[in-house]
């Protein structure tokens, strides 16, 4: 699992106006330039916002992706909390991987 | 006296966003209290703001993560977030240079801070000051701490940096004020979304405006992230503020839990000592 990639894919579209717009015309294209997962591709792709969450994406960055994506917000939650039911506890909870 | 105003405030993004979604009610009174905490600011005729926020992944990344980051360039766009989910329009918003060339080396005596000459704001500052300077008129210097991604930086080390601003901004002329941005706790981006631990909050704000660094600085992360959520970890900002004033006591001028905005929405000032 390469959610390194995943994240970069997301902080990059973030920052990034017009690789923004690249990305909304072929999105295929985009995540070639990112070394990811057969998963991690289609997840994006899908878009699977459930299994984006469960593989553990920063909340901070699958939010900002939905918005690219133009999905509205209920959307957002609807599809992580599903996410966990379909798919089981979060694989990388990098806030919980903390240790005492 | 070059630190003039202390200040903190919420900076969810739904507080834009989401705004047709809460009663009229709900967002006339956190805008009377961002107006009052803008009046309050305005009153001590500060020549810049110093805003420490927690960015949420707009500039930093963990290629790259500094523990502390703050802006040296003449002006700074936002929102980094698109103008139809955020409901604030792009603009530039001028940056203090030269104050904050001479902030640099006196904090890096004290903490190691990153500069940056390019900087996108993100709701973590443009919510702020689309009530507090709608206008976008009083230069801003913008502070970051990571609270995005572990390890974040550590409690003891916000003081330091609050101490370290406070020292820093006691050598330069410039009448500045001092705004801290964040939630307290809050489950934003997440399943839990909308819930908001009112007990923990009230407790945290009781240490902060007694400013009883002890109590302030002993969280863990883990009794953070368990008690007041992920986004609870933005009280460092609020503790960063809290040692910059050396000791000053903190108002708490509205607090309202609004599930709709993932958190309570929080304005507060803090005196000056």
């Amino acid at each position: 699992m390469s959610l390194y990639q995943v994240q970069k894919l997301m902080f990059d579209l973030n920052r990034d106006r017009t690789l923004r717009a690249r990305f909304i015309e072929s999105k295929m294209d985009i995540t070639l330039q990112y070394k990811l997962t057969l998963e991690e591709r289609e997840a994006l792709l899908t878009p699977d916002i459930g299994k984006l969450y469960i593989m553990g994406v920063s909340k901070a960055l699958l939010l900002y992706y939905t918005a690219i994506l133009g999905l509205p917000r209920a959307k957002f939650v609807e599809g992580v909390t599903e996410g966990v039911t379909r798919y089981g506890p979060i694989r990388v909870n990098n806030a919980l991987e903390l240790k005492e | 006296m070059p630190m003039v105003f202390a200040g903190a405030c919420s900076h969810s993004p739904s507080i834009t966003a989401q705004a047709e979604h809460v009663s009229l009610e709900t967002r006339s009174n956190l805008a009377q209290a961002f107006e009052g905490l803008r009046k309050a600011m305005l009153q001590t005729r500060p020549d810049a703001i110093v805003i420490i926020a927690a960015e949420h992944f707009a500039n930093f990344f963990m290629n790259n993560m500094p523990a502390f980051a703050i802006g040296t360039a003449a002006d700074y766009n936002g929102p980094v977030e698109d103008e139809g989910w955020l409901k604030i329009k792009p603009t530039t918003v001028p940056g203090h240079k030269s104050l904050a060339e001479l902030l640099v080396p006196e904090l890096l005596q004290d903490v190691d801070i990153a500069y940056c000459e390019e900087w996108q704001l993100d709701h973590g500052i443009m919510v702020p000051l689309h009530f507090l300077t709608p206008s976008y008129d009083i230069p801003i210097i913008p502070v970051n701490i990571n609270c995005q991604h572990p390890p974040f930086t550590p409690l003891h080390r916000c003081w330091a940096l609050g101490e370290s601003l406070r020292r820093a901004l006691d050598k330069v002329p410039e009448r500045v004020a001092v705004l801290a941005t964040g939630g307290i706790s809050h489950w934003p981006a997440s399943p839990e979304t909308g819930r908001i631990n009112v007990e923990w909050d009230k407790e945290f704000l009781g240490h902060w405006s007694r400013n009883d660094r002890k109590s302030l600085t002993r969280y863990t992360d883990n009794e953070i992230l368990r008690d007041a959520g992920h986004g609870g970890i933005e009280i460092r900002t609020f503790i960063t503020l809290a040692a910059a004033t050396k000791g000053g006591l903190g108002k708490v001028h509205y607090y309202d839990p609004v599930p709709m905005f993932a958190i309570a929405a929080t304005v507060a000032t803090m005196d000056i000592h």
